[in-house]
Parts: C-alpha cells; sequence; structure tokens
C-alpha cells in the first residue's frame, strides 16, 4: 500500500516562481494523528487551507539539525475539539514544517509575533530566514 | 505507482479512529522528535528553547503535553556523558525523563520560563518510561 500522499502548494526554492511542488504525508504520521491526536487530525484539513494559501513561507529550522521549511498561515477555523469548529484566534497562527526533502512531521498552532503578526513568535531567531510573504 | 492525494485520504478516512488506552510518548521518525499530549484539544504550542515545546490547551492554557526535537542528534551529542538508550532484541528504547534532562543540559539562556517549561515536561511525563526509536 502506497505509503504517501500528497498535497500541492508553492514551490519553497521558487516561491516567486508561480510553480508549485507537492509535499508529502507519511501514512504513519497520519494514522498516529488519527489514535493520539485526533483534534490534530480533523487539523489535517486545516493545514491543507494553510499550504494553499501560506502568509509566510521559513527556512532553516534547528541548530543541530539544519535546514527544513515552516509554511505559516491563518485559516479563518479550526477544530478546537473533535466535531467542534470554532474561529482561528487572531492571536495564533498556524504553522505546518517540513523537511527539506518536503515530508510534513508537524501540524500546529503557534503564538504570532507581536510586531509581524503573519509570523510565529520571535521568528527572526528561530528560522534562518523568511522565503516568501505574501503580499497583502 | 498511482499517486494519492492528502484530500483523498481524508475523504475516505473522515473520522479518525482514537486509541482509548492511556496517552504515550510516541517517537515522530519524520520530524526525529518525540511527541507526547495528554487531552484529545487543540493545542498551541509554546516554545521553551530549541529543544522543547509545551503544548497549551487552546481552551485554558493548561500544559497538556510536549514536543522534545533533535532526539538522535541530542542523543549523539550527549551520549558519552549520559546512558540513555537502552536496547533490547527488537528496538531501541529511550527513557525520555533522561532525554528532556539531556535537553536541558544543552546551552541556552538559563531563564524562569525555560525551568518552568522543562518542570511540565518532566512532571507530565514521569511515569511513561521509555519511547521506542522503531
Amino acid at each position: 500500500m502506497e505509503p504517501w500522499f500528497t498535497h500541492a502548494t508553492i514551490d519553497p526554492l521558487e516561491p516567486c516562481s508561480g510553480n508549485t511542488t507537492k509535499v508529502k504525508f507519511h501514512r504513519g504520521f497520519l494514522e498516529y494523528l488519527s489514535k493520539h491526536k485526533p483534534v490534530d487530525f480533523f487539523n489535517l484539513r486545516t493545514a491543507l487551507g494553510v499550504l494553499d494559501a501560506p502568509n509566510r513561507i521559513f527556512y532553516g529550522l534547528r541548530d543541530l539539525n539544519d535546514g527544513g521549511w515552516c509554511y505559516v498561515g491563518q485559516p479563518k477555523e479550526w477544530w478546537l475539539r473533535e466535531r467542534v469548529i470554532v474561529p482561528f484566534p487572531a492571536d495564533k497562527v498556524f504553522a505546518i514544517y517540513l523537511r527539506d526533502d518536503l515530508v510534513v512531521y508537524n501540524i500546529r498552532a503557534e503564538y504570532a509575533d507581536p510586531i509581524d503578526t503573519l509570523s510565529p513568535l520571535n521568528w527572526g531567531e528561530r528560522y534562518e530566514k523568511v522565503i516568501w510573504k505574501k503580499e497583502l | 505507482m498511482e499517486e494519492r492525494t492528502l484530500t483523498e485520504y481524508l475523504d475516505s478516512h473522515i473520522e479518525p479512529e482514537p486509541d482509548t488506552s492511556a496517552p504515550q510518548p510516541w517517537y515522530n521518525q519524520f520530524g526525529d522528535c518525540i511527541d507526547y499530549q495528554t487531552q484529545r484539544v487543540a493545542v498551541v504550542a509554546d516554545r521553551i528553547d530549541h529543544h522543547l515545546t509545551i503544548y497549551r490547551s487552546a481552551e485554558d492554557n493548561a500544559a497538556i503535553g510536549f514536543q522534545l526535537k533533535d532526539v538522535k542528534a541530542l542523543m549523539q551529542k550527549y551520549k558519552s556523558q549520559f546512558g540513555i538508550v537502552f536496547s533490547t532484541h527488537n528496538e531501541r528504547l529511550i527513557s525520555v525523563t533522561s532525554l528532556l534532562l539531556t535537553a536541558f543540559d544543552a546551552p541556552s539562556p538559563a531563564t524562569m520560563k525555560r525551568r518552568a517549561g522543562y518542570d511540565e515536561a518532566l512532571r507530565s511525563v514521569s511515569s511513561k518510561g521509555e519511547v521506542s526509536l522503531a
């Protein structure tokens, strides 16, 4: 059984070209969310919305393991509990973390930066660089 | 081989299938991190330092789990000082508590928030023993 599932989004290597690329979700990751983080399983749909319309894309997430991408957006709604959909809080952002090979390994809400409210808190210290900003 | 999209997967798996047993830490091989969450509610990630993120309930801000990043890198860097790896016949187990202590020992500015974050993580996982790297 094919273990990978894909979704098209802005190509982080050519973010201004209009080209898209496919990010990958492993079946094992999806099954873990289904079993142990069912609210996050529902919020996979929130993540798809962010990948469709990110506000920011960052590169370079770690000190010990260099590389990786972070797509960030502010969805209108998200799942607070299973089958409970509420407006997404204005002081938060929704982040999707990917390895260099575009494998998604985490989706989550984070506190927004007070100055750039479309970015995660302390983004300047956490990421190597911003590679794309949505034009408002 | 035919490729499937995540949308197709979610359309055929509309409902999650939650495990009703007690929450356990999970080694996320795709992100080389340990993930642990005790309540079925949306979380907001509260980054403590480079390694540790506390998961806070989006309902009441209570600490309900954590993510510990760079597991293999931490083990590689500190294995000479810490015996944190235990091997059995078919899997490698690591002590989550030892790994949290190892991460706490990594160079980082000492702040009250950092101390409180590690305290919350250690207390939440204290009875959960090891996690498999399989």
